[in-house]
């Protein structure tokens, strides 16, 4: 079985690291980037199954990667996860928008966040 | 007598009012040694002066007697000439002649004169030439005068000799049968001044007399002046009082008055007028010495309020009840575009170019002094200054009189930057937030990490729990600054401004800092002159600022790098830089760098964790203390920060 590939965007070295080391442990190759220009580097090397985003990153903002992602070759079905701080609602709105992009409010729960990413594949698997 | 003493008495009186003071009369002991060498080098002065007197009498003394002898002498020739020239006038010149024994009563005359000052003995004829001559020796005969009358015939002439000497001539005829046969002259020489020896003997009593009683009359004399003396020197010493203040000096003022009891009354007033005028001396200097005081004192007042209204936010006019400006604090200058010196006594309406502020200011002066209702504030904008100000003018009224107006105070509230301040506000609000909820987040990540992994790695419980102390670290880090930076800007924090020697202080950080680095090889310098002054700063604000410097230099360096802390000092600021040989910070971003929660994009800044507001804090910090902040830095070379402070305003010394 093909381990699934995640990509994390955060430019937290701190949150980036527990993220990997929780989804590494729930059985998932996870890449991580300091920031959008990177992850869009990442994401046309890698082609992750899932990417993890945060909105405030320096470069490129979470928005315009998930445009970039949406507009790349092949990206326009890859999920998104969007961790995006309670007092940014305002700015929440486009992930509504946009297909396949899902939302955590900060502070993200690992907890939640595996069990979003494991979603996504028993999803897939399903259908 | 009795009656001009007695007013010479009340002129001296009147003035003083006398009767208040009573007299130390019988103080003996009453001058110091250098009153009394004053009063002896006095008396010296007047023996020698005695001394000098009696030989002037004596001399005057001699001179008359001198001159009496002449008198007399002259007298007696005189009565000789006249009586000799008649009795030999009446002899006939056979008689006088005698030719035959040789011996005539002229020679027989001459030889048995006694007189000193014979000069000589002639017979003359009618006809002018002489019959006999015997003179005294070493001198002739002057020519003589013939007389054409009968009446001058018996004469006392005077002639000049042949060497100048005065002769005094008597002339008298001699007849033979009633008719004239000759003339009988007889000249003697003018006397000299001499003295005989009963004179001299008269005279030596004299002397002796006055010798005698010099001494006396000098001790008489000493006795009466001796408290003239003292006031002498009384009154030396009230002059020099005047020169010297010298209160702690207790000169006596009372003079001995037990000598002389003429003199007493007139001591006991004079006594009490010196100790008057020593009262007055010292109720004057008392005065002198509280009035410079306080004015001294009301100078460092002035000062203090002086720089009290500079210190206010806002800048203050402040003008007399005609409209002049008496007063304006220095915020003026750059609120108004006035020029500073400009401002002072210069009327209201021409304080500013700008016309709208003139007419304000002239209307709020019109309103002031009609005392009708106080003039609304205005906003208006200069375009000189580009700047917005509220003026808002308030009326200045007597302290005794509550009616009358003294004038106005004109504040005038810079708002140029309210607006963008307001809009800032939010954008603060939820950068706080945010920055916050970073480490937050990390904690509430880690920590579930660890609960939801009981059987967790050793390498995750320890990395888990150093992110935690860094993160809740970094929470209080930031929670001080942010604090801080709140109270300074709310202008809420009372700057505790303390004198502290920066030589030590520094020495403290430095020690501090070079304990907490992270980075073991990270040469971290202190570089100081070991006589580094003072600052009056409010010293935990400043220690935080120094600290955030020094935390940045380490933070953003690289392995092996290098940290500076150097402080220098002149005369009046004193810098301390912090320099390293860090990342560099670019140009964009060195302007930015001061704002709040500013971050730069560069991914060298973004892998290390901050807040944003480290160095706010340090600027914020600097411009409470009226210094600055500068950087000088070169990406990839390094970053300076040098924060100047001004040394101790010289007011107080000034002022003092």
């Amino acid at each position: 079985m093909n381990t699934n590939k995640i990509l994390i965007a955060d430019d937290e070295p701190y949150v980036a690291r527990v993220l990997k080391l929780v989804l590494q442990k729930a059985g998932y190759e996870v890449t991580c980037v300091d920031n959008g220009r990177q992850a869009i580097d990442a994401y046309m090397t890698i082609r992750p199954d899932i990417v993890i985003t945060d909105v405030k990153m320096p470069q490129m903002t979470g928005r315009e990667l998930v445009e970039n992602i949406r507009n790349s070759k092949g990206g326009h079905d890859t999920p998104v996860v969007v961790m995006t701080s309670t007092l940014e609602s305002e700015n929440r709105d486009w992930v509504t928008d946009v297909d396949n992009v899902s939302f955590l409010g900060k502070p993200v729960s690992p907890r939640d966040l595996v069990r979003v990413v494991n979603s996504y594949f028993t999803h897939s698997k399903a259908s | 007598m009795p009656h001009s003493i007695c007013r010479y008495g009340k002129t001296i009186d009147s003035p003083f009012k006398l009767n208040i003071f009573t007299v130390a009369a019988d103080s003996e002991n009453g001058m110091n040694i250098k009153h009394k060498s004053e009063i002896n080098i006095a008396n010296e002065k007047i023996g020698v002066g005695m001394i000098a007197a009696s030989l002037c009498v004596i001399l005057l003394a001699v001179g008359v007697f001198f001159y009496q002898q002449k008198n007399a002498d002259i007298n007696a020739i005189q009565r000789q000439g006249v009586s000799l020239s008649r009795l030999l006038g009446s002899m006939s010149i056979a008689q006088l002649t005698s030719e035959k024994s040789g011996v005539g009563a002229l020679r027989l005359f001459k030889e048995t004169q006694l007189n000193q000052y014979f000069a000589y003995a002639s017979i003359v004829g009618v006809d002018g030439v002489a019959l006999t001559e015997l003179t005294a020796p070493n001198i002739s005969v002057p020519p003589m005068f013939m007389p054409q009358q009968p009446s001058q015939w018996n004469a006392s002439r005077v002639y000049q000799s042949n060497n100048g000497e005065k002769i005094f001539e008597y002339c008298s005829p001699i007849m033979d049968k009633g008719n004239l046969k000759a003339f009988i002259r007889l000249g003697y020489t003018e006397p000299t001044y001499s003295l005989n020896a009963s004179q001299v003997r008269l005279l030596a009593i004299l002397a002796m007399a006055i010798f005698l009683l010099a001494p006396i009359f000098y001790f008489i004399i000493q006795r009466e002046i001796k408290p003239l003396s003292s006031i002498g020197a009384k009154l030396q010493a009230l002059i020099k009082k005047t020169d010297v203040i010298d209160s702690s000096a207790a000169i006596d003022t009372s003079i001995d008055i037990s000598t002389n009891k003429n003199t007493q009354d007139f001591m006991k007033k004079f006594n009490t007028v010196v100790e008057a005028a020593y009262n007055h001396i010292d109720t004057l200097e008392e005065k002198q010495t509280n009035s410079v005081v306080s004015c001294k004192l009301l100078d460092y007042q002035r000062a203090r309020l002086e720089s009290a209204f500079n210190a206010l936010p806002c800048a203050v006019l402040v003008a007399d009840e005609s409209g002049q400006v008496t007063y304006a604090s220095n915020k003026i200058h750059s609120l108004l575009g006035t020029r500073e010196g400009e401002t002072l006594g210069c009327n209201l309406s021409d304080l500013s170019q700008n016309r709208e502020i003139s007419e304000y200011l002239v209307r709020c002066q019109a309103s002031n002094a009609a005392s009708m209702c106080h003039q609304d504030p205005a906003d208006i904008f200069l375009p000189e200054t580009d700047k917005r100000v509220t003026v808002n003018p308030y009326p200045l009224y007597s302290h005794k009189n509550k009616k009358q107006q003294l004038g106005m105070v004109i504040v005038f509230q810079d708002i140029t930057n309210d607006d963008a301040e307001r809009s800032n506000n939010s954008e603060f609000i939820a950068h706080v937030a945010h920055e916050l909820k970073t480490p937050l987040n990390i904690l509430y990540m880690y920590s579930e990490t660890l609960l939801d992994n009981a059987d967790a790695s050793r390498e995750l419980t320890i990395e888990a729990a150093n992110v935690i102390h860094d993160e809740t670290g970094r929470i209080s880090q930031m929670i001080d600054n942010l604090l801080n930076l709140a109270m300074i800007e709310m202008g809420t924090v009372s700057m505790q401004r303390q004198r502290v020697k920066m030589a030590d202080f520094l020495q403290d950080i430095y020690q501090t800092m070079s304990h907490n680095k992270q980075d073991e090889s990270l040469d971290f310098n202190l570089n100081m002159p070991h006589d580094l002054g003072v600052l009056s700063i409010d010293k935990e604000l400043v220690r935080i600022s120094i600290n955030n410097l020094v935390g940045n230099a380490m933070k953003y360096n690289r392995p092996g790098g290098k940290v500076e802390l150097i402080a220098e000092e002149n005369d009046t600021e004193m810098f301390i830089t912090v320099r390293d040989t860090g990342i560099g910070i670019s140009e964009s971003d060195q302007h930015r760098i001061f704002s709040k929660f500013f971050r730069s994009e560069d991914e060298e800044v973004r892998k290390r964790t901050g807040h944003g507001l480290g160095l706010s804090l340090v600027h914020e910090t600097a411009k409470l203390h009226q210094g600055d902040i500068h950087i000088n830095s070169t990406p990839g070379e390094g970053s300076e920060f040098v924060m100047r402070f001004t040394k101790d305003s010289n007011l107080l010394k000034d002022a003092i």
